[in-house]
């Protein structure tokens, strides 16, 4: 008998606690005027990354501006779920909204669910990590809008501050982004070329450490036991460089003997360059992005004229 | 008791259902449900196979590489130029040989499954990686990516497989020697050798199954993104076992099926569709999956403690 209770009594426990927690949310929201509301989604990889964060945040704070304009933000628990994000997309086309801007995940793996919006008439706005254009059309996609930083340019000025401060000569490090990124091999690629002016810079390692700031402080105590007169890191992302400062505060070696240098520009690292901890980092914009996709995204339903990409620019942040 | 834990199941997913139906205007929608099954299948294929695992008694943690693993081999056999159905037949057959190999050394060699499927969990992923030195695979013909939007009798391929899957799966275990010498197997390997059961062997066959429940995972998830990635298939040992054991099959093997394992497989998917229309952050669902999961095994626990009871 005790089997019987135990075995109906859980599951209506748990059905009645899943009730109850989606009463209290509905009840907490405000029903929104459905029928004017424009609903725009944000498709980010993560939010445990601040670049996404400040997006995300920017392009809320621009709609709160605006009369019936929600952004609804959707992301993933990893940056390597390609297929999540491709769900994500196929149940805000079933919600109907009004618009898509997406970072994809993955540069490919997301064109399946781009020709599902395309299918169901709902404007897609591709921000920051671009999607594979020559795939794309061959698989019958398309997105209305690009809005990003031409990561290439952004890893070469990161090259050309390294080379500057090394004054030609020395040993560097890479720490990479997840691999077959577009971010990540453009701005390493960049980063390449500007050394190329440089022959006496010599590349001594460079290894993925997935835009992440744990595995980045593990590679890069290692990196710096196997080459111990390192001279400067380019981390393609600053949870990166961050991870490699903190594995390099915790190192006998001393702070200036290492330039560092980390790509985004996030608040931690701009606050990190103030205080010394790095020595530069690439400003993208997230903030820009985020308000310009939700700016395009309305244009594109209000049927005025766009432009096809949006370059949002880039600099160099140093002391 | 089987039938009361099975309606209690069917409850949870009725009421589930209608408690987002009534939350959210478009999730009783046809197009939404039809995703919702295309969605949970390629899980689905993963936690059949996790299912004879466990009902044997043990586990397979390497089900998540494995994916990622089969799926690489098809992606490059495609890219090689082998066409459509010889690199099916490798992606299956690569999927058949991390299953024997999980088999042989659990059943053969004795070692313990927990230990073996987590070993060969890091070799296929680093297989993975190696193979496509990180990269996606791509460029592969356009005949696959239509492969998962195949439409067969208003289901999409995916979906139709899942429920055809859970058909054999069910009847095997229900109407064959082999499906009751491996719920004896669980319920008692000792007895169950004592009385002539060649435990090695079927022991054996339950790993290969879930390679192949991965390969065909593996398959559909490269033609779903028309690509592959080395990356894939992160956390689908915890998604399944999740599954498996909301399905109420026990750990401890002897107990449990397929069609338990297809309606785990349904409540965690209906959660994370509705989860995901209501607009409910990805990080809930993930705290919702862990406390279900827990809230399961006690059931489990709890119904067992009665058992000895009664």
């Amino acid at each position: 008998m005790t089997r019987m209770k135990t075995a109906v009594a859980v599951p209506v426990i748990l059905t009645v606690a899943v009730g109850v927690f989606l009463l209290c949310r509905s009840c907490g929201s405000k029903p929104a005027d459905e029928a004017k509301t424009r609903r725009i989604a944000f498709v980010v990889p993560v939010l445990d990354n601040p670049f996404f964060v400040d997006m995300t945040n920017a392009a809320k704070e621009r709609a709160a501006q605006m009369p019936g304009v929600e952004v609804i933000v959707k992301a993933s628990t990893s940056v390597e779920d390609a297929i999540g994000q491709s769900q994500m997309v196929e149940d805000l086309i079933t919600q109907r909204v009004d618009a898509i801007c997406i970072v994809p995940t993955n540069s490919e793996g997301i064109i399946p669910a781009i020709r599902k919006a395309n299918a169901a008439g709902i404007p897609v706005i591709n921000i920051d990590n671009k999607i594979d254009e020559a795939k794309a059309s061959a698989a019958g996609a398309s997105v209305d809008a690009y809005i990003g930083s031409d990561n290439f340019d952004g890893g070469r000025l990161a090259g050309e501050y390294v080379a500057q401060r090394l004054g030609g000569r020395g040993k560097v490090a890479i720490l990479e982004g997840v691999s077959g990124n577009d971010a990540a091999i453009k701005r390493k690629a960049g980063f390449l070329e500007a050394l190329k002016a440089s022959p006496g810079i010599e590349v001594v390692a460079s290894q993925v450490a997935n835009w992440n700031r744990e595995q980045a402080f593990n590679i890069f105590q290692n990196l710096m036991r196997a080459t111990p007169d390192l001279n400067a890191v380019f981390a393609c992302n600053d949870e990166m460089i961050l991870g490699a400062a903190a594995a390099l505060g915790q190192s006998k070696t001393a702070r200036e003997t290492i330039v560092m240098v980390g790509f985004d520009a996030t608040t931690e690292a701009v606050e990190a360059v103030h205080s010394g901890k790095i020595d530069a980092t690439i400003a993208q914009q997230p903030k820009l992005m985020g308000k310009q996709g939700l700016e395009l995204a309305l244009d594109v339903l209000a049927k005025r004229p766009t432009p096809r990409s949006v370059s949002t620019e880039l600099k160099v942040i140093s002391r | 008791m089987k039938l009361v834990r099975e309606y209690g199941l069917v409850a949870v997913l009725g009421a589930l259902i209608g408690a987002f139906g009534l939350l959210s205007p478009v999730f009783l929608t046809a197009e939404n449900l039809l995703n919702i099954v295309d969605q949970v299948a390629i899980i689905g294929f993963v936690a059949l196979g996790m299912t004879v695992v466990i009902l044997t008694g043990g586990i397979d943690l390497s089900v998540g590489s494995t994916v990622a693993f089969t799926g690489i081999i098809f992606a490059e056999s495609l890219v090689r130029g082998f066409g459509l159905s010889a690199s099916m037949l490798l992606c299956v057959a690569s999927g058949l040989v991390v299953g024997a190999l999980n088999g042989f050394l659990i059943a053969h060699v004795g070692l313990p499954a927990f230990i073996v499927t987590l070993g060969t969990m890091g070799a296929a992923r680093g297989a993975s990686l190696y193979i496509t030195d990180g990269r996606a695979v791509s460029g592969l013909p356009a005949s696959v990516g239509g492969l998962a939007s195949t439409d067969i009798a208003g289901l999409s391929l995916p979906a139709a497989l899942f429920l055809c899957l859970t058909l054999l799966t069910w009847a095997v275990l229900k109407f064959t020697y082999w499906g009751k010498f491996i719920y004896a197997i669980g319920g008692n390997e000792r007895a169950a050798w004592l009385s002539g059961i060649a435990v090695e062997r079927y022991k054996m066959m339950v790993y290969v199954a879930a390679g192949f429940g991965c390969a065909v995972s593996g398959a559909i998830l490269v033609s779903k993104l028309n690509s592959a990635q080395p990356q894939a298939g992160n956390m689908y040992e915890l998604n399944a076992i999740a599954a498996v054991v909301l399905g109420g099959a026990s750990l401890a093997g002897g107990r449990g099926d397929a069609t338990g394992t297809f309606l785990g497989v349904m409540i965690l998917g209906v959660l994370q569709n509705g989860f995901s229309l209501l607009n409910v952050s990805s990080y809930y669902q993930q705290m919702m999956l862990g406390a279900i999961l827990i809230a399961a095994v006690y059931a489990d626990k709890k119904s067992l403690r009665g058992a000895l009871d009664d």
